[in-house]
């Protein structure tokens, strides 16, 4: 297999690691919703603690979006 | 400590990290990032200083890289340059190739050499000035592969501070904002109407925003940088949805082939004069690091200097757990060592929230840019308008998540650690 196809081939399966992240997101926007539903008051501590918690959690799919764009650019 | 105290640190330490950067040897990246375009004049693909290389990539056929190198002959203008084909591997160039090397000004046919025996041509420059070279392998057996690259007879001169496209709009967003807000906050009735109203709509919405998450006094503090960080987010990402953006600019004309007329020339654009300062990394990069530095300053100057680092280096943990080996609590020293490491990963995810950061705004409006295009080019009528929505949303969520995350770190670096004693 020559050097560039595997390079784009690795960037492609890097993306895969996308998949974790997004059910780790997906869990927590439901708890968010739950909370919420539960007691709609708490509404302010309920957002930011899940906008912090979403962020960690995407800066993991950042690596794998970093391993990507190292593979298919350079 | 005194708030002074704290940004004299601050500022200490970025000054060492700077200048230690300065002087350290960092080679070149191997990654090229997509920085903006320099909008010089004349922006060619290869400098001619000596050596010119074009590439040839063939539409088909089994070749796969020919490399075209020229040779300079020094002379005074006009200049004579030696052209010859070769390729990447030799066993791909084919052995009774027919090149032909046709040479414009401007689309216009300026020169046309036959090579047969693949030794090279010589051509002659007639003036000074832009050409376009263009390499054609006639081969039946092999395939075609053509060539295009730029070869310019005189060297441009370097500007003593390069603009790029992307910094072009980033001015242009912060016009835009001073106006918004200038214009809208001229007249100050008590009772705000028009203009007025929606500037104080957005400030107002923000500020609850903020107070509602942190409070009244931290909400204070930390409403200005969380609001700059959002308006200009946002504002860059819609702004790139305008028309003119990423379609002016300067380009060249391309043949090619159409399903159902024929051969046609187009003009395409390869250096556009506005372009969204999103997409180009070092933005991101430069609010990031706004960012950090303010969340760190906040911290170390809500907590004091060792109340914070305590919270990161836990010396106290580990002497615990070594007393608690010793009171008969063995755990303790495990607890004290897991802890230590702890503390010195949430110290490194400080740093790596920079990248974390960047890469997440960058990421998403350079997808969003690329989507924009590859749907233009499927159906240029009407199917794009889907996704201006989409981006519009895009934008919008960048921008919170971005100022959001700002105040949740900064929330978190302000909060007094609790130490549990048992």
């Amino acid at each position: 297999m020559e050097e560039e196809a595997a390079k784009m081939l690795g960037a492609g399966i890097a993306m895969l690691g996308c998949i974790g992240p997004g059910i780790g997101i997906g869990i927590l926007g439901s708890g968010a919703m739950q909370a919420l539903g539960r007691n709609p008051e708490a509404r302010g501590p309920i957002m930011t603690n899940m906008l912090i918690a979403i962020g960690l959690c995407e800066a993991v799919a950042i690596y794998c979006l970093v391993i990507g764009i190292l593979l298919s650019m350079a | 400590m005194p708030k002074i105290g704290c940004f004299g640190i601050i500022i200490v330490v970025i000054a060492v990290v700077v200048v230690g950067i300065l002087f350290l040897p960092v080679p070149s990246p191997a990654v090229h990032l997509p920085a903006g375009n320099l909008l010089t004049a004349e922006t060619p693909a290869h400098f001619y200083d000596g050596q010119v290389e074009l590439e040839i990539h063939p539409h088909a056929g089994d070749i796969a890289d020919v490399i075209a190198e020229a040779e300079a002959v020094e002379a005074e203008h006009p200049e004579v340059v030696h052209f010859h084909a070769v390729a990447d591997k030799p066993d791909d160039l084919p052995a009774h190739g027919v090149y032909e090397w046709a040479f414009y000004v401007d689309e216009e046919l300026v020169g046309s050499l036959i090579d047969e025996h693949g030794h090279g041509v010589e051509f002659e420059f007639p003036e000074e000035g832009r050409y376009t070279v263009q390499a054609t392998l006639w081969e039946e057996a092999v395939g075609e592969g053509e060539a295009f690259a730029r070869v310019m007879t005189h060297m441009p001169e370097k500007s003593a501070f390069p603009i790029t496209n992307t910094m072009l709009t980033s001015w242009i967003t912060v016009i835009v904002l001073l106006l918004l807000f200038g214009i809208g906050m001229r007249k100050r009735k008590l009772i705000p109407s028009g203009l007025q109203n929606v500037c104080e709509l957005i400030i107002e919405s923000l500020v609850n925003f903020v107070e509602g998450a942190a409070g009244r006094e931290n909400g204070r503090r930390f409403f200005p940088i969380f609001a700059t960080i959002f308006l200009f987010v946002i504002t860059n990402a819609w702004l790139a949805l305008v028309p003119i953006f990423n379609c002016i600019g300067w380009g060249h004309t391309v043949a090619f082939d159409t399903l159902f007329t024929g051969e046609s020339e187009g003009f395409v654009v390869t250096t556009t004069l506005f372009r969204s300062a999103n997409t180009d990394v070092n933005l991101p990069l430069a609010i990031a690091i706004m960012s950090f530095i303010f969340v760190e300053f906040w911290g170390l100057s809500a907590l004091g200097f060792r109340h914070y680092m305590g919270k990161f280096i836990k010396i106290g943990a580990l002497v615990h757990g070594i007393k608690g080996v010793f009171k008969g609590k063995p755990m303790d020293l495990v607890i004290g060592i897991i802890e230590t490491f702890v503390g010195m990963i949430e110290l490194l995810l400080e740093f790596v929230r920079i990248v974390s950061f960047t890469f997440r705004l960058f990421g998403n409006m350079t997808a969003g840019e690329v989507l924009l295009m590859v749907m233009f080019f499927l159906i240029p009528l009407g199917w794009p308008v889907i996704f201006y929505g989409l981006e519009v949303l895009v934008g919008f969520i960048q921008a919170i998540v971005f100022a959001g995350l700002t105040l949740g770190f900064a929330m978190i670096a302000v909060a007094p650690h609790e130490e549990e004693h048992e």
